[in-house]
């Protein structure tokens, strides 16, 4: 991927996952391009993580098509897939026992190469997350921040044009949670496509030029640019909150006020 | 950091190797070359494949398992190729040895495949995927057992001592049988490192790098079965290889299978000819098969093993 040309568009079509009793995502349809974030919200169990999963085909629709460029997700290889996109899952899985630098080499999968270039990319990818300094640690002992750090270090040497992340900044204080966005933020601008599914709604204006996306249900409820000035009392009364917008030194913030009254 | 650790190992194996040879009784001037040549070298290498293959195979499945407890004996692969093997063997009185072979590998591969198709189905948790193991080698050894009685008093003792697990062997007849599967089963595997590699930390997340999950899992259980098959086949049911070694070897250099699969094969292959050594020389003048050795040391490391987890 260089930065001139624009990474492939994702397009799901009458996207329905789940049986016909209670599908986990109903007939969702919706194009996501690249260069443009799209932060993705809703409560729990709203499809959120599913909409991402079948994005990466992990999870089958029971109808409707994912797109990448306008080309059916299952006619595309699985390294082409993976060309494409890169997963952050809401759960970790087994990778404990690995170091943040064999956690990285792995996501080189996709690319035949020497493994000298492997090791150099996957370098690279260390140090453009910051996570050399704790590169040869296993990540049952880097803290949550270091661990989530390296994770997205593994989906930078992938080189996908697209991350899809679920919930990256969960169980992160504060400060950590301001640097993992930064650090996204940063990508999506030089022109990374970004799906970013969160559960802090005062986290979104930290994402600046991006379109917001609710889910309730298994269905979109809601799809507009986040500076759209309705958007707080919108997001609002779509999730049962009093969410609002303040502007701080020039900045447009969100505070969450409470429950809705 | 780990390059000096991956060195020792390395060191430590071939050592082990080359000191196999030369363990038990003392060697007579007449007979020494008959020994060497004819019992012992053909011993070392039976051990080195068998030991190789079971201990790859155990950190394979660990990893398509993901979990740290699964290996060809807690999976009951070792109980299905053992049932297989002993059928042939009693069924069919004076059966050629290929036969028991292919009994033991069709034993191996039912339990492996039918494993595997209950942990998709059911979505086993990594827990009880091992007491379905259990479950297993259990229903195998009642088997084994009903089997036995309808066997005349020879071909039980014989089947009382295989089941033991012994590289006791005369001449190369066992090495040339043992030789091609193995080979294929360890180089197969092996050849699968990087996908393995990227499956360590979770295979949903290697699905979306680019590894083709299911066929990486079902290659590694299909030539998994056919190297545990010709091991077990001709040196019987070796406990804890499989499981000790790879937990050995995790201890020195970490998780990540780009390491510790070769490292368990060369481990592995170092280990049992080593301990077969051993076992000759612990009641002088009288051959103790390995199996009762890696059962006595094996025992108690995996109990180790467990109370160092839970604390880790």
């Amino acid at each position: 991927m260089s930065a001139t040309t624009p990474g492939p568009s994702l397009t799901v079509e009458g996207l329905t996952v789940g049986g016909n009793a209670k599908p986990r995502l109903r007939a969702v349809t919706l194009t996501l391009t690249c260069g443009r974030p799209t932060l993705v919200v809703g409560p729990n169990g709203a499809g959120k993580s599913t909409l991402l999963r079948a994005l990466v085909g992990l999870d089958a629709p029971s109808s409707g098509r994912v797109l990448v460029n306008g080309a059916p997700l299952g006619d595309l290889s699985r390294r082409a897939r993976a060309a494409t996109m890169a997963w952050l899952p809401q759960q970790a899985g087994p990778d404990a026992d690995l170091t943040a630098r064999e956690l990285v080499e792995a996501a080189r999968f996709r690319f035949d190469e020497p493994r000298a270039v492997a090791r150099a990319r996957a370098e690279r990818a260390l140090d453009e997350l910051g996570a050399l300094p704790f590169a040869e640690r296993p990540l049952k002992t880097l803290s949550g921040g270091e661990a989530q750090r390296a994770r997205l270090a593994a989906l930078a040497a992938q080189e996908a044009a697209w991350w899809l992340l679920d919930e990256p900044a969960n169980h992160l204080d504060p400060v950590v949670r301001f640097e993992l966005v930064e650090a996204v933020r940063r990508r999506a601008a030089a022109g990374l496509g970004l799906l970013f599914v969160t559960h802090d709604l005062t986290l979104l204006p930290h994402v600046p030029e991006a379109d917001v996306l609710v889910l309730v249900g298994g269905q979109v409820v809601h799809h507009a640019p986040l500076d759209h000035p309705e958007l707080p009392a919108r997001l609002g009364a779509l999730l049962g909150l009093d969410l609002r917008a303040v502007e701080l030194d020039g900045l447009r913030r969100f505070v969450l006020v409470g429950p809705a009254p | 950091m780990s390059g000096h650790r991956v060195a020792g190992l390395v060191l430590v194996s071939l050592l082990a190797l080359g000191v196999a040879p030369w363990l038990g009784d003392t060697l007579e001037p007449q007979t020494a070359e008959f020994v060497l040549l004819e019992l012992r070298l053909p011993r070392v290498i039976l051990g080195l494949l068998v030991g190789a293959t079971l201990a790859l195979t155990g950190a394979a499945y660990q990893t398509i398992f993901e979990n740290p407890l699964a290996s060809p004996s807690t999976l009951g692969t070792v109980a299905g190729a053992g049932l297989g093997a002993l059928a042939v063997l009693v069924l069919v009185p004076g059966a050629w040895a290929t036969a028991v072979a292919l009994g033991a590998f069709v034993g191996a591969l039912a339990v492996s495949l039918g494993l595997a198709a209950l942990a998709r189905v059911s979505a086993l948790r990594p827990d009880d995927l091992v007491l379905a193991g259990v479950a297993i080698t259990l229903a195998a050894g009642a088997a084994t057992t009903g089997l036995q009685l309808q066997a005349d008093a020879a071909a039980t003792l014989a089947a009382v001592r295989w089941a033991i697990g012994s590289l006791s062997t005369v001449g190369w007849g066992a090495v040339v049988q043992v030789g091609p599967p193995t080979a294929l089963t360890l180089f197969v595997i092996l050849a699968h490192t990087r996908a393995l590699h990227a499956m360590a930390a979770g295979s949903e997340r290697a699905e979306t790098q680019g590894v083709d999950t299911r066929r990486t899992r079902g290659t590694v259980l299909a030539v998994g079965a056919l190297g545990v098959a010709a091991c077990v086949a001709t040196a019987g049911p070796i406990a804890f290889v499989g499981l000790l070694v790879p937990h050995l070897v995790r201890g020195f250099v970490g998780g990540a299978p780009r390491l510790v699969l070769p490292l368990s094969a060369l481990v592995g292959a170092g280990f049992l000819p080593l301990a077969d050594g051993l076992a000759r020389m612990v009641v002088p003048g009288r051959d103790l098969p390995v199996g009762v050795l890696t059962a006595t040391l094996g025992a108690p490391t995996l109990l180790w093993l467990l109370v160092r987890r839970r604390r880790g």
